[in-house]
Formats: structure tokens, sequence, C-alpha cells
């Protein structure tokens, strides 16, 4: 069915390119190309598209490299002022995620690497939100709370100040330091952390904690492989999956997965099969952090808390068609009829907000956490012929209630925002709340 | 999606030689074309002859890097089954066993149709409907000539009994089906599709487009028949999948889900 939501209209007659002097003016007009005949709006949002063709086609013509490129390319896609548009760097394929043919199982793909922990912007600093028993972070001896200034060469703090510049939410940061904590294992990954206790609100300032504060300090840690399967769709960058459930509490089963890609659609059905048979009468479905993926699953996976065939999670809209997202209802035996808790924060994105915020326009879910991304296009990744790829949206997106998600994103019913409090007292605020609300839904 | 299966047999090569294409001096009825197109594959008698057959595609959509295979079972005079598989993305089963059509993969679960796409995919069955075309084209049809890549083809447009907007180009030397546009219904929607065939070649006694461009929209999926086997002993029967059947007894025993 992806298939099915990857369609590109094609209605502007495609330009006629110039004559190809490398592949990276060719990736150029590719690029532009694609994103004119397949922009869910054929007016480009206002945008005067071939003007921004002709501005920027002498810079690409002397781009030598793919990286001198992709700043080009970037300034072009940056002018829709939308998400799920970028370059995907050929070296994002290739470094660490290689495909193993001579795995003994067969050929697949390497396995990603964990330093243990999870990031969240809360209270003006990148602080440790989530620590992975038994990994690298906690053996370290970090805490939950801690404050990451730095990961590697990138000062964090001021990849803040340049997101702030960009109009970029705060919560950018933790988006752009869970790609940097992510890689190859076996691979040294330096932290720069002020560690809890130390440090209170407003103290990282921009290039170094604030005076009286002492400095951060260094951890050289080595990322050991993700207890997640590594799947690769097609020139998607390689993702690692991790998917678990349990009961949160006697009758409330917890679902909890980081990307909406295969094989989350089979795996939910079996977690909702577990809980149900463990007595689970509602449940808890945490999507924060998680930034979306293949949106057919959607269907699939609200059809367990939807019964009445015909629903539908929201509409896509492209030039040639509207594609509802229809929610394909289960068996009883796989469907759960009580209350339905979804947990959101910043990092939760595209699939995640389709999710939520259709569930919540239904009346089917109660959400909890803080705003969503606000990001959510139907999009595809293609090949540039520079090797790169390129992710570029087709469509736009509105939740059951007609709410636009792009921009918006999903807001909770039940805003809970995560506290340094909570985080270094080891509590979950937002599933707090969640499990409160459904322990009144159960014995009112 | 089962549109694109029964192409695959009508996409064929000239079996019987330009001789059975219709006249270029006058338009054709859209039943001749379609007479004429049924003789370029074998003919009728060849097609009926097949009481089985396993149809193995490769698929490819090489914007998007994106792998695949299909297989197709049919059974005749009225079952299908078609098994498609991306990894990473999909892995699903649908088909008909002649009442009732179904379809389950492990992102959207199983689901019986309904409405147009039960239609649709109870004719696509057969291996033969073609030969039946006025039962499901009612209406004659317009057809007329137009060009593509200095081919000469005749066009026919027609509404399917269910009310779809169909259109069919065949070659006019050959006889021979060379693309056709359909708009395949989902249960997300209508979408427009158009197939083109190519690369005809003899495979168990039909002439068969081993090569086959379906576009939806502006992405194309390349797919390519690797395999016709026909008339099978040991072919297995086409069961409705045990999920789809626990889906259906939940429906029959209580009226709904």
């Amino acid at each position: 069915m992806l298939l099915f939501l990857t369609l590109v209209a094609a209605c502007v007659p495609p330009k006629p390119a110039a004559a190809p002097e490398s592949v990276q003016f060719q990736s150029f007009e590719y690029a532009w190309k694609r994103v004119h005949e397949s922009h869910h709006d054929p007016d480009m949002g206002g945008l005067d598209w071939q003007a921004i063709h002709d501005e920027l086609v002498d810079e690409a013509r002397a781009a030598q490299t793919n990286k001198d490129l992709r700043p080009i390319l970037g300034d072009m896609l940056g002018r829709l002022e939308a998400s799920h548009f970028q370059v995907v760097p050929s070296d994002i394929y290739e470094a660490g995620f290689a495909k193993k043919e001579d795995n003994a199982s067969g050929p697949g793909l390497s396995p990603s690497g964990t330093v243990g922990l999870e990031v969240r912007w809360v209270e003006n600093a990148l602080r440790v939100s989530r620590i992975q028993p038994g990994g690298p972070a906690e053996a370290a001896g970090l805490g939950l709370g801690d404050v990451v200034v730095g990961i590697d060469d990138v000062n964090l703090t001021d990849l803040v100040e340049r997101a702030r510049e960009a109009h970029q939410p705060d919560g950018f940061v933790a988006r752009a330091a869970a790609h940097s904590l992510a890689g190859p294992p076996g691979e040294e990954v330096t932290l720069s952390v002020v560690s809890k206790g130390v440090v209170s609100k407003g103290v990282v300032s921009k290039g170094a904690v604030s005076k009286g504060a002492p400095p951060p300090q260094q951890w050289v840690l080595t990322r050991v492989e993700s207890p997640g399967q590594v799947v690769q769709l097609g020139y998607l960058p390689p993702i690692t999956v991790i998917f678990e459930h349990e009961l949160a509490r006697e009758g409330v089963g917890l679902i909890r997965f980081n990307v909406f890609m295969h094989p989350v659609g089979s795996r939910f059905t079996k977690a909702m099969v577990d809980l149900l048979g463990l007595g689970a009468k509602a449940m808890v479905v945490d999507l924060r952090g998680n930034p979306g993926g293949v949106v057919a699953l959607t269907m699939g996976m609200a059809g367990h808390f939807v019964g009445t065939p015909g629903q539908s999670l929201g509409r896509i809209t492209q030039r040639q068609m509207d594609l509802e997202l229809r929610i394909n209802p289960r068996i009883s035996d796989q469907r759960m009829d009580g209350p339905v808790a979804i947990l959101v924060d910043g990092l939760s994105a595209s699939t995640s907000e389709v999710f939520a915020a259709g569930l919540q326009g239904l009346g089917r879910a109660r959400i909890f956490g803080t705003q969503s991304a606000g990001m959510a296009l139907p999009s595809i990744f293609e090949a540039l012929p520079n090797g790169d790829g390129l992710q570029f949206a087709i469509g736009d997106l509105h939740g059951p209630t007609g709410l636009r998600l792009e921009g918006q994103g999903v807001t909770p019913d039940h805003l809970v925002p995560l506290t340094v409090e909570a985080l270094e007292a080891g509590r979950d605020p937002a599933l707090e709340a969640a499990l409160g609300w459904i322990e009144t839904e159960l014995h009112p | 999606m089962t549109f694109l299966l029964f192409s695959s047999l009508f996409a064929c090569g000239p079996k019987v030689g330009p001789a059975a294409a219709p006249s270029e001096a006058a338009t054709p009825s859209g039943i001749e074309l379609v007479d004429a197109s049924i003789e370029a594959i074998g003919g009728a008698d060849a097609l009926a002859a097949i009481e089985n057959a396993i149809l193995t595609y490769t698929v490819l959509i090489p914007a998007q890097g994106i792998e695949g295979k299909i297989v197709v079972r049919y059974l005749a005079p009225n079952q299908m089954e078609i098994h498609q598989s991306f990894p990473s993305l999909s892995d699903g089963t649908h088909g008909t066993d002649g009442t009732f059509g179904w379809a389950t993969d492990n992102m959207m679960g199983p689901r019986l149709m309904e409405g147009v796409e039960l239609q649709t995919t109870l004719r696509d069955a057969s291996l033969t409907w073609m030969s039946e075309f006025e039962t499901f084209y009612p209406e004659p049809g317009v057809v007329r000539r137009v060009e593509n890549e200095d081919r000469a083809l005749w066009k026919l447009e027609a509404t399917s009994a269910w009310g779809t907007p169909d259109s069919f180009a065949f070659d006019a030397n050959t006889g021979l089906m060379f693309n056709m546009a359909t708009r395949a219904e989902t249960p997300m929607g209508p979408i427009p599709v158009t197939l083109e065939f190519r690369n005809y070649q003899e495979m168990s006694g039909l002439q068969l487009a081993l090569d086959q461009s379906i576009f939806m929209a502006s992405i194309e999926m390349q797919k390519t028949l690797v395999s016709f086997e026909t008339n099978l002993p040991d072919f297995a029967p086409i069961t409705m999948p045990e999920d789809v059947k626990a889906l259906l007894e939940s429906r029959e025993g209580t009226g709904g889900l």
C-alpha cells in the first residue's frame, strides 16, 4: 500500500533541462524538477519556483562535489519552509550501514549502534531522558537529567542558537543530537556533559556553561549494537526498529516503538493479542521521539482500536487525487474497545502525528505530553544522480477534523511537559497522567 | 491491483500475425479490437484450456530503489491468489475464491473486498473474461486512432459496468494490447493507473509481454514476467487465508465486527 501513498501527481510539464555538465548539476535539475512536478500546490505556495531555479543554477553548475551541491539544494528546498524536503548524503547509506553480503544468515544490514541513552530538550537544556539498562551510558555513570552540551565536535548550545536563528524549535536540537548519537557499533562518541546537581535552569548558555558552574566533563562512550532490527527501504536511510510492549499496570497495556516501519505492523498486532490476553482493558501507545515512517501502517494499527468501518485517520491531498487513510477494523479478539492514551512530544512527527491526531479527532484517544513536531507531509525518497538521496513531499495532509498537521502538530488534550525534577526522580509525568486518566475511565 | 494481472495475459506478442488485426482502413468496433487481441494472444480456446497457472514477476520502482516479487496463481474458472512481497515494506496476499474477495498484509491486516474493488477482482480472476467483454463493458465505447512513438494504435474508451472509465490501446498492426488506463479502486479511494506492455515473447504457448511499466501518477513501477507455468498437476488449492476466515466468521457470527 505504500505505493498508493507515494503517488506523485505530474500536472506540470517538466522544464527542459540544461545540458548536463556534471552529476552535481544533473542532481540539481532533477531535484528542482521533481519538487516542481510533485508539490501538492501547483502554485508552489506562492513561490516563483522558476526564479529560484534561475537564481541558483549557476551555483549548481559550478558545484564540483556533492558537498558543494548540498547547501545549494538546501537553500532551494528551504525556500519551501516545509518539512520532508531534504537531501540525504550518500555516506549515510554507506557508512556503518553497508549491506553485509557475507552475513552467515544471508544478506542483511549491519547493526546500528547506540550509546544507550536518549535525550530531550527539557527546561532550556538538552538532557538525558532515558538510559538503557546495561548500556554504555549507564556503565559510564551518566544519569537522568544530565545536560549534554556537546557530541563529538558539535557544540549543541551553538546549534540551539543557530536553530533559533532559523526559527526552528529548540526541540530541533534533540533531533539532531539523536542523529549524532547513532552510528556504527564499535565507534566512539565523545559527550560533553554537565552532570545533574551541578547545573540548574538557565546555566547553559552559548558556547559554554555559565559562570559558577563546573565545566562539562568529557565522556567517551563506545557504541554497542542496538537491540533493535535494522531495516532499509529503498533510498530511506537505514533505520533501527525497536518495539516494546508490556503491562504498565494491571489491566493497562503499554506499547512503545521508535518508528513506523516494517515489522511494526505485525509486531503491533502480536502485542495487542498478548496484552489483551493478559487482561488489558486500556492501552497506552507511547509515540514520544517517534519520527514517523510508512503512513499506511496507521490504517492497520488504528484498526486495533476502532471497530466501525469507514472511519478515516485523515486525508492526503495530491494534485491528481485525494486518498483517505481509511482504518481497517480488526476482529474483536485483536481489538481493544477501552480507553486509549497516546503519548507525544516535540519529537513525535509525521506518521506519529497522523496516528495521534487521527484517533484524537475521531474521539478514540486522549493525547498526553507536549505539542508534537508539526512535520507531517507525505513524502518519498529518490536517488539523485550524484548518489545522494532526495526526500520530497508529494502531498498535504489533514486530520479527520480538517486540521492541517504540517506546521501545527498535535495539541495534547493533557499538556504534560517533562521536568528536570521528574527526570531526576526517575518519573514519567506524561505516562503517569495517562495512567491516571485511564484509571478514572475504568473506575469512574 | 488485481487489474494488473489480467493485463499480463493479454499484453501479448503476435501469435497469429498481423492478419488477425482489424483493418486499418476502417475504424473497427471495440468488440472487434478485443476479439483481435484474444486471437493475437493465442485464441480463446488456448486460454480456455488453461486449468491453472502460476506467473512470477520481479518488480522494481527504480526511482525509489524499491524491489519486490509478485506471484500470481490462477485456478479456472474464477479463482485467483496474488502474493506480493516488498522486503522491509510489505508482505501480503489478495485474491478471490470466486465468491469472496480478500486482502491481507502486514500493514493493513485482513479485510474483505466490497463494491467495485470486489467486482473488479472477480472479473480479473477469470483468464477468459475478455471473451465476455460486453458483459463487463455493456456500452460499445468509443474507438479512435492514435499514435504513440510512431506506433499506430486503436484506442478503445469504455465505461465498465460499475462505472470505471477505462481505456485500452491496441497495436493497429498486430492487434495486441499496447497499453491500458484505468482507475484502481482501493480502500483509500480511486487511483488512476496506466500500464504499458513491451517485449512480447512466447511462454507456454501464449505470447506474453515480459515487461510492463505501471504508472501511478508519475511513479513508475517496472514489472518483469520471469516465468509462466500452466496446468500444473500438483497445483495447490486457492484458499482464503486464516486471518481473513476469522474476519469473515466474525462478521457472519455477529452481523458486524
